[in-house]
């Protein structure tokens, strides 16, 4: 990467043209690779193989999330060994190796603890009943019973019910996690 | 309201989160950024920016990812430039598209090709700040900074199966000006684009293979 410290005109500054040094131009070729760059260079290997297996809810090969983490496949194994022992990673064996995933239980109960922190019991529950509402009116709206069904009714430039059908999953989503987060404040006055 | 259209699964609140903490580590123009609430099922982010285009003092992205790597970062100021950077399905472009300025309302293919949430917020930032820095919005869609002339080869040019539509024109100091032209293939649909040199936006029929 090169980065180009010559004097820049600041727009800031206009009025008697003062030269000011601004910031300095990085000129890149493509700005795909340099984004790529900047992020292997800001990140450790261990930070990638965790950001990559948190989204890879489908069993992969060590080879691909090693791709996408521009990490060497070995280290990529030991880490995601590591991750499975400390149950944020599934291992899957595969007839060609093991594949790998996120653990899904982990996932929620990380979700759960999330909303704990930031939302006490009642919230929630009031929470619940506005998500429950959302659903209601989105159904009401459109006469349909689940987002598949909205779907397949949509024009694929329906901007409106698109995003009604987005709202509808992503509140489907929060409703499930609201509901054992809840239930977790539950289990906790039983246990304490 | 989101400008995303097609399946693109719920509203991703961890992309969100990293994406603001990359704006916030990565761009020191960055004043104020404001994420939703965790369960708010239209969540979205927004980020103000300390400088505009022109004389605009300030603008905002606003930012919506989803658990398929759906996105929109909208950018608009208050004078009225907005652009986008989208990628979900359209059926009037490639999934990977960019709204041009002045209004974000024409759609040409997007510049950036990655895919993960942490990397296209680094791409965006730099074809948003590279952009700024010349303070010339027509160069937000831009691969390369500064902007690479390729000659076409001449097998686009003289072959039957390329439309081009030349779809966006910007200017870089002292030299000639360079258009953005998409090629669509008339058969499958499949858009390339690229830079050539000397055409105008518009120029359709003249260039038709």
């Amino acid at each position: 990467m090169y980065f180009g410290w010559e004097l820049y005109v600041c727009k800031r500054n206009r009025g008697p043209y003062r030269i000011m040094p601004a910031d300095p131009i990085e000129t890149y070729d493509d700005v795909n690779e340099a984004a790529v760059a900047d992020w292997t260079n800001e990140t450790t290997t261990r930070e990638r193989i965790k950001t990559v297996i948190r989204r890879t809810t489908e069993p992969t090969p060590a080879s691909e999330i090693a791709e996408q983490a521009r990490a060497s496949e070995p280290v990529v194994r030991d880490e995601l060994t590591e991750l499975t022992e400390l149950g944020l990673v599934e291992t899957i064996d595969g007839g060609q190796g093991a594949l790998y995933k996120r653990n899904d239980q982990m996932y929620i109960y990380q979700q759960v603890l999330k909303l704990h922190d930031e939302y006490s019991e009642d919230e929630l529950i009031e929470r619940l009943q506005g998500l429950k509402q959302t659903l209601q009116d989105i159904r009401t709206k459109y006469h349909v019973e689940s987002p598949a069904e909205l779907a397949q009714q949509l024009d694929p430039d329906d901007q409106e019910g698109w995003d009604d059908h987005t709202t509808w999953q992503t509140a489907q989503k929060n409703l499930y996690l609201a509901k054992v987060a809840i239930s977790f404040y539950d289990a906790r006055k039983m246990v304490a | 309201m989101s400008y995303l259209t097609g399946n693109t699964g719920p509203v991703d609140y961890e992309a969100l989160q990293r994406i603001r903490d990359i704006f916030r580590e990565y761009e020191p123009l960055v004043t104020q950024s404001d994420i939703g609430d965790r369960l708010d099922p239209q969540v979205e982010l927004n980020i103000t920016v300390g400088d505009g285009f022109g004389e605009c003092p300030r603008g905002r992205f606003d930012i919506v990812w989803t658990e398929r790597d759906c996105y929109n970062f909208h950018y608009t100021e208050s004078d009225g430039i907005d652009f986008r950077f989208d990628r979900h399905p359209d059926p009037h472009a490639p999934e990977k598209h960019f709204h041009e300025p002045p209004d974000a309302n024409t759609r040409v293919p997007s510049c950036i090709e990655v895919e993960p949430a942490d990397i296209v917020t680094l791409a965006v930032l730099k074809c948003w700040r590279t952009a700024l820095n010349q303070d010339d919005p027509t160069l937000v869609n831009t691969r390369s900074n500064p902007p690479d002339v390729v000659v076409l080869p001449e097998p686009w040019l003289s072959c039957q199966r390329w439309r081009c539509t030349v779809t966006s024109l910007g200017r870089l100091g002292g030299e000639s000006p360079k258009s953005l032209a998409a090629y669509t293939s008339p058969t499958d649909g499949t858009v390339r684009p690229t830079h050539i040199r000397g055409w105008a936006c518009g120029d359709v029929s003249r260039h038709r293979c």
